[in-house]
């Protein structure tokens, strides 16, 4: 008998062990990826522009912009974190021996949320606006070619990053694409009892709604049509206009998946167990001058400005160690050079060259004036801290702390008087480090040397033409800052890029217990954890 | 033309790199940042100092425009040392490498050994002594690129000198070996019909031959003076019956070490000895292998034709084992009309495939060999 009840129990226990196999132990099948689910994002920004003609190149509002949009729109091209260049909505490129001429062969069979499908025509449409007035676009047959009057060697690095999606216009304005989301309806129960706003923004026409809470929410639902695959998530509702400390409490609460965190809230975050990403320095912090006020256009006060700034306690003090200090105008993750800009902070030396100074001049009978053009405390803090570093070595700064968009930050609101000093935030979006400064230069009027091959896109040329100008002392970079995001414990395959894309259409939701929502001591990323995911299968779907 | 397919670029892409990088003539600056003249290079160089060669450097690279781009890190090191090289002073230096953390693991020893055996070479010893000047050769990487950046602390507003590799080709280095690349030769042809060809190394007599099946002749050439000289011929077939094709073809079998004719599906024994003949054994044939060795590594890899018809040319392609359908084939060739059979060597390294040449109407046989690309 008892050897009956062995067997039995062996026999059971196989059984089991059997089921277990084939069916998946609960264990094993919660990491296996699910469809399903709203991911709730909060973001800083009040609005949204999804229309990337309107996008001001450097701007802050530019990074929130790009996210979004990546959700709607596709690149031609992506670059992976490798450093290979993915097809996108074009499946092959070539290009001349001069790299003047290329040609994109454009993926058949994707189509756009209306079933139409999306051809060569639709790619020029979207482009033209957008490529510089050096180049070209035409369409032919199912390619398109882009035609330059300069070599372009980082064509591909451009068109892979920044505002170069693809999307067309409709009549009515709005901009659809062919991305794994399509900006919707916010579904019933979802938006928090939301209500469509019909005074919202053309781009923001379908999808936008107001909580009672007040906050404007975006929802993109799957793209069921996508040809890289419908996403693994339903939808994508994003919160606008969370304040920072919020956000930090809804997703702690369960209330929100994806958080954005600024700078002072991350070690906090971290301490709190919240999983918590950093990008590489994104935005850059800076000072330029012009010559509005006499004394900004000496180049020793300028000299001596700058030996007075301590970058790094505005790095690790004011941005608690999240941002690291700057010497160069692109960063180091982009150009590869920048180390060799060294931050040179010397206030016996500033002091020195201040008292050199004519009478007459900055610290004499005139406040140099500087203005925050930035929106925001951070700018505010950084502002104030240079106004402290300059007085240490004698130069009297007033701080305007009354923002103004950047198209006017070249000239001071009517009502302040003008300043010689402009503290800017810059955001950097491209992914071809010549492009970023060809913008950089363009936006600030920074004036280059005839000797400079400023079509180059080779890195010592590069280094010449941000060494030439920051030589001249007229634009200082103070700090390089990440973007930091803060996810739920139920946030999976968070398979983001270095330079601060987010991949949504990668990201699941886990089915967590109610008692896991709050604990979200899990850190680790699930990226690594989680088993290669099913993706259902497209042609040329993206890795 | 470079060009890339779903994400795949081949040999052409690697081309295209080139492209890229492909020298400029160009202005170089100074270290003051001052077109550099030819009168100023001619001031005597201050010794043991770096910055000399920054000006030296500037008048040379005008005539000996550098390529700014490489396909390895080895290419990148001998390139970035000519860079040096081309005008730097002849003196000892101390070479410091830097490599950031998230670099650590490109640079290995064999570039560092390739840049100071050519800085070497062109009278740049490299020295350990505290007051040699510093040449710091720093490996960066960017989203796309990895950079080789050579400077200088001692020059006062350091010129630097880069080159790129783009990552992406380090990353098919790193991860994989060489692709092999598909090469041709052509050994014969012949107006009449050829189904099978086979080379073959006697290992005995350390002769090569070359078989040929024609319409219902066996034929033999030995390989003499660098021509292929024919020996001796057969019928195999009765007089008046004529092979289809694909009804006949030799292979090399390696079970059994010797060459083998295939006719009708059936097996039949070899006998080389003259006068030539066969004996069919009726075992059916199961499996022709095509699996051709490169020098590149060790993973089995097969040739595979084109499904075009008799009239269209036809490309023959080196896949391998372990891909699956949509993977993409790794080298091709294309012949200039459609391939009628392949027969693998006895050793693996070559095949012999019959062609119809759709220009000319001639068979031809080629050997078909897998190389590195490098």
């Amino acid at each position: 008998m008892r050897f009956i009840e062995s067997r039995l129990f062996a026999a059971t226990s196989l059984l089991w062990l059997a089921a277990q196999i084939l069916l998946g132990s609960p264990a094993t099948a919660a990491r296996h990826p699910r469809y399903g689910g709203t991911l709730r994002v909060e973001v800083h920004a009040l609005r949204v522009s999804l229309d990337p003609r309107e996008w001001q190149a450097g701007s802050l509002e530019s990074a929130t912009n790009q996210k979004m949009a990546e959700l709607v729109f596709e690149r031609l091209v992506a670059l992976d974190n490798y450093g290979r260049f993915q097809p996108a909505l074009a499946t092959e490129w070539s290009h001349d021996g001069s790299t003047k001429r290329w040609r994109f062969l454009i993926r058949a069979g994707v189509k756009f949320p209306d079933g139409t499908a999306l051809g060569a025509e639709d790619v020029v449409a979207a482009l033209q606006p957008l490529l510089p007035a050096t180049e070209q676009i035409s369409a032919s047959g199912n390619a398109i070619v882009i035609q330059s009057s300069v070599p372009e060697p980082d064509l591909l690095e451009q068109l892979a990053s920044g505002r170069y999606f693809v999307y067309r216009a409709l009549a009515s304005g709005v901009l659809v694409g062919t991305g794994p989301f399509v900006l919707g309806e916010v579904p019933m129960g979802g938006g928090q009892g939301a209500e469509q706003n019909p005074g919202s923004s053309r781009s923001q026409a379908s999808g936008a709604a107001t909580s009672p809470g007040g906050g404007v929410h975006l929802y993109f639902r799957a793209n069921q049509e996508a040809w890289s695959g419908r996403p693994f998530l339903d939808g994508i509702d994003v919160t606008l206009g969370v304040p920072p400390l919020r956000a930090m409490f809804d997703v702690q609460l369960g209330k929100a998946d994806l958080i954005e965190l600024v700078p002072e809230l991350v070690p906090r975050a971290r301490q709190a167990n919240l999983r918590v990403w950093s990008s590489e320095p994104l935005t850059m912090y800076g000072l330029r001058f012009d010559d509005t006020q006499v004394a900004a256009s000496d180049v020793r006060l300028r000299e001596a400005f700058s030996l007075s700034l301590d970058r790094g306690t505005m790095a690790s003090v004011l941005l608690q160690k999240q941002a690291e200090p700057a010497a160069a105008l692109l960063p180091q993750w982009l150009s590869g050079y920048a180390f060799l800009f060294g931050v040179d902070t010397n206030l016996e030396r500033a002091k020195e060259l201040r008292r050199a100074l004519p009478a007459n001049e900055a610290a004499g009978a005139a406040l140099l004036r500087l203005r925050v053009d930035p929106a925001g405390d951070l700018a505010k803090l950084l502002g104030e801290r240079v106004a402290v570093n300059a007085r240490q070595a004698a130069i009297r700064v007033e701080v305007i702390a009354r923002p103004v968009p950047r198209a006017g930050a070249a000239t001071s609101a009517p009502a302040d008087p003008p300043a010689g000093v402009h503290l800017f935030a810059w955001h950097y979006s491209s992914l071809s480090p010549r492009a970023e400064l060809d913008s950089l230069f363009a936006a600030y009027n920074l004036t280059e040397p005839s000797a400079v091959n400023a079509a180059s896109t080779d890195h010592e040329q590069l280094y010449a033409r941000e060494r030439r100008v920051l030589e001249d002392r007229r634009v200082l970079p103070l700090i390089v800052e990440a973007e930091s995001v803060g996810l739920g414990a139920n946030v999976r395959d968070w398979m983001p890029a270095r330079w601060g894309e987010w991949h949504l259409d990668d990201v699941w939701l886990e089915e967590l217990p109610e008692t896991a929502v709050a604990d979200s001591s899990h850190t680790g990323n699930s990226a690594v954890e989680t088993l290669p995911r099913p993706r259902p299968v497209a042609p040329g779907a993206k890795p | 033309m470079a060009a890339c397919f779903a994400g795949n670029c081949f040999d052409r892409h690697r081309k295209s790199r080139r492209q890229h990088c492909e020298p400029r003539h160009r202005g170089v600056l100074s270290s003051s940042f001052k077109p550099v003249s030819a009168k100023q290079n001619l001031s005597l160089p201050r010794p043991r100092d770096l910055s000399v060669f920054c000006q030296l450097m500037g008048l040379a690279l005008l005539f000996f425009p550098p390529r700014m781009c490489a396909e390895s890190l080895e290419d990148a090191a001998h390139e970035l040392a000519m860079k040096v090289c081309v005008a730097a002073h002849k003196q000892p230096v101390k070479v410091v490498w830097r490599e950031a953390p998230q670099s650590s693991g490109y640079l290995s020893d064999r570039p560092k050994k390739v840049f100071l055996d050519q800085i070497s070479a062109c009278g740049m010893e490299a020295a350990e002594n505290s007051d040699t000047p510093i040449l710091t050769i720093t490996i960066e990487v960017t989203p796309s690129k990895v950079l080789l950046i050579a400077s200088s602390t001692q020059a006062l507003s350091p010129q630097i000198y880069v080159i790129e590799v783009p990552r992406a080709s380090l990353f098919v280095a790193k991860e994989t070996a060489p692709a092999p690349q598909l090469k041709r030769e052509l050994l014969w042809q012949q107006e009449k019909p050829i189904h099978s060809a086979l080379e073959w190394r006697d290992p005995t007599a350390e002769e090569r031959f070359l078989f040929l099946l024609g319409e219902n002749l066996f034929m033999r050439f030995g390989f003499e003076n660098g021509v292929w000289k024919w020996m001796d011929s057969a019928q195999f077939l009765p007089v008046g019956r004529r092979l289809r094709a694909g009804e006949a073809s030799l292979f090399y079998s390696p079970a059994k070490g010797r060459v083998e004719l295939v006719l009708n599906k059936k097996v039949c024994d070899l006998d080389l000895t003259q006068p030539f003949s066969y004996t069919c054994t009726g075992t059916e044939v199961l499996d022709r292998s095509t699996k051709l060795s490169s020098t590149c590594d060790e993973s089995p890899r097969y040739l595979v034709t084109g499904k075009g018809d008799y009239t269209q040319t036809d490309r023959i392609t080196l896949a391998s084992a372990a891909a699956s359908a949509d993977e993409p084939l790794q080298g091709s060739l294309d012949v200039p009309g459609p391939v009628l059979d392949i027969s693998v060597a006895e050793n693996a390294k070559a095949a012999a495939a019959v062609v119809k040449n759709l220009s000319t109407g001639n068979y031809e046989v080629y050997r078909i060999t897998a190389v590195c690309s490098n």
